[in-house]
């Protein structure tokens, strides 16, 4: 099964008087791996939420597939920064209730897929802060979803666990030919695994940047170029911000 | 390893034995009042003689059998009725509140009322002993459910869960170290009704003995009925624990 195209068209999100997103415009093609980078509090969870159908838009639109969104879809799957196991149920059994039909047999080969095979009967209480996402990873994919949304599913890991699950996040994108969109605050981790780089600031989308890498990427000199360019925009809004900030 | 066990097994004995040991020193050694103790030989004569007489065996049976109709019939309700309000908005609406009253009176104002209406047989010692152990369940169940991390929920709803499936592997067993923690204390209350209703209750059961032994100044028979307390006490504490060691061994790694 391939990807699926997500699109917004001026989605403005608010919670009570608290403009969170303002009339957000973006297209994410089917198969492509979108980053979305930008501080903290500016709205990027809020985003994918509205995809997932977990909250709804105030003003505009969601398309998915070019139809608009009004419930929750089982093709898109959502990975949230705390992986949300079912702590007392093993790990062979929280894939089993990721996967539509509740298959057992589907879920083991997901567990096989991230590396976890013969863990199948340990509780998640036993597995490592990595091992622990990639199980959410498997119960994400078990039921080969055509969109995967991923809320900043590596911050709480340390830099080489990363850099195993980037490797492995690319490759199961690669396998599965899902739409993938990833929040994270790691501009290199951005330029490493996206197609594009969404900056967002202020509660709009400032900029959009296609990275022209082949793939495996390495940190090069073209890598540091993309990295520059995306911290320019992160930063030069950051800027103006510290000089308001001074003038209180 | 297993040597470490079996030391501390040994060791959680050591202050018990040094209390009977100063029991033992305060009825000799103290003074005039502390001679009213028993001496440990008396409360073992006491206890063969009840024994064999078969008063003893009758007590705790009457007791034991209030105890646990009392217990099944308030962790049934309370457990359900915790589950209930934790779930459901609207039961919570309608019983919470109330509940959550009624538990602030203790239970004791209550028995006048209630020996207007039930008399001073088995009916008030059971009836007293299910309110207490109700509200351990009660409040503790419903603790559990609406403690659960609330990412589940979104979770559930992402990965189409059925109502069922919510309820059943979310809900039951996230609720279960919380209602574990409610069992551990409805065993603990259940024996502080049961003596307190029993001890205005006719003519049987352990709080009988007590209040009756309490009349008479019978030292040793009170002293009796504190190491039957005691062994009921660690009885249940026995239970509780295995009970977590089995239902959470998700969380014992
Ligand atoms: N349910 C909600 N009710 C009220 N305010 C909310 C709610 N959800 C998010 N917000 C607010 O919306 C803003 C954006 O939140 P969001 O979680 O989307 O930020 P973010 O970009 O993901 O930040 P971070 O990088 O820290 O995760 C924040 O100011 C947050 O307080
Ligand atoms: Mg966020």
């Amino acid at each position: 099964m391939s990807g699926i195209s997500i699109q917004g068209k001026k989605v403005s999100k608010q919670f009570g008087d608290l403009k969170v997103l303002e009339g957000v415009d973006f297209r994410v093609e089917p198969g492509e791996f979108v980053a979305i980078v930008g501080r903290s509090g500016c709205g990027k969870s809020t985003l994918l939420r509205l995809i997932t159908y977990l909250e709804t838009v105030t003003d505009g639109e969601i398309l998915v597939d070019d139809k608009p969104v009004n419930a929750i879809n089982s093709d898109i799957r959502f990975v949230f920064q705390d992986p949300r196991l079912l702590m007392w149920k093993s790990a062979l059994r929280n894939v089993v209730l990721g996967s539509p039909g509740r298959s057992e047999e589907d879920a083991r080969k997901a567990l096989r897929r991230v590396g976890l095979e013969g863990r199948e009967k340990d509780w998640p209480g036993v597995l490592s802060g990595g091992q622990r996402q990639r199980l959410s990873l498997a119960r994400a994919l078990v039921g080969q979803p055509r969109a995967l949304l991923l809320d900043e599913p590596l911050g709480a890991l340390d830099a080489l666990t990363r850099i195993e699950m980037q490797r492995l996040i690319e490759r199961l994108w690669k396998e599965q030919n899902f739409t993938a969109i990833l929040v994270t605050h790691d501009v290199s981790e951005a330029v490493l695994l996206a197609d594009h780089v969404i900056v967002m600031d202020e509660h709009k989308i400032v900029k959009t940047i296609k990275i022209e890498l082949s793939r495996p990427r390495v940190r090069n000199n073209d890598f540091a170029y993309y990295e520059q360019e995306i911290l320019k925009y992160i930063m030069k809004n950051e800027t103006g911000k510290e000089e308001t900030d001074y003038v209180i | 390893m297993k040597n470490k066990r079996e030391v501390k097994g040994y060791f959680q004995w050591l202050i018990p034995i040094l209390l009977i040991l100063l029991w033992i020193t305060a009825k000799y050694k103290g003074g005039y009042k502390l001679q009213l103790l028993p001496a440990p030989l008396e409360v073992i004569q006491r206890t063969l003689e009840m024994f064999t007489d078969g008063t003893l065996t009758d007590y705790v049976l009457v007791s034991a059998r209030r105890a646990f109709t009392g217990l099944f019939f308030g962790a049934v309700l309370g457990y359900f009725l915790g589950m209930l309000t934790g779930v459901s908005k609207v039961a919570n609406v309608f019983l919470n509140t109330t509940i959550q009253m009624f538990r602030t009176i203790p239970m004791l104002a209550y028995q006048p009322i209630l020996i207007i209406f039930m008399g001073i047989g088995n009916t008030l010692a059971i009836f007293m002993v299910s309110m207490g152990v109700f509200f351990a369940m009660y409040l503790n169940t419903y603790a559990g459910v609406q403690s659960l991390d609330k990412g589940l929920d979104e979770m559930a709803s992402v990965y189409g869960f059925t109502r069922k499936e919510y309820f059943f592997d979310i809900v039951l067993p996230g609720s279960l170290p919380s209602v574990l923690v409610g069992v551990r204390i409805a065993l603990g209350s259940m024996w502080m009704m049961l003596i307190a209703a029993e001890s205005v209750t006719g003519d049987s059961g352990l709080g009988y003995m007590a209040s009756h032994a309490r009349e008479f100044l019978q030292m040793d028979k009170i002293f009796l009925v504190l190491f039957i307390y005691a062994f009921f006490g660690k009885m249940s504490d026995v239970i509780a624990r295995a009970l977590e060691k089995h239902f959470l061994r998700w969380r014992n790694v």
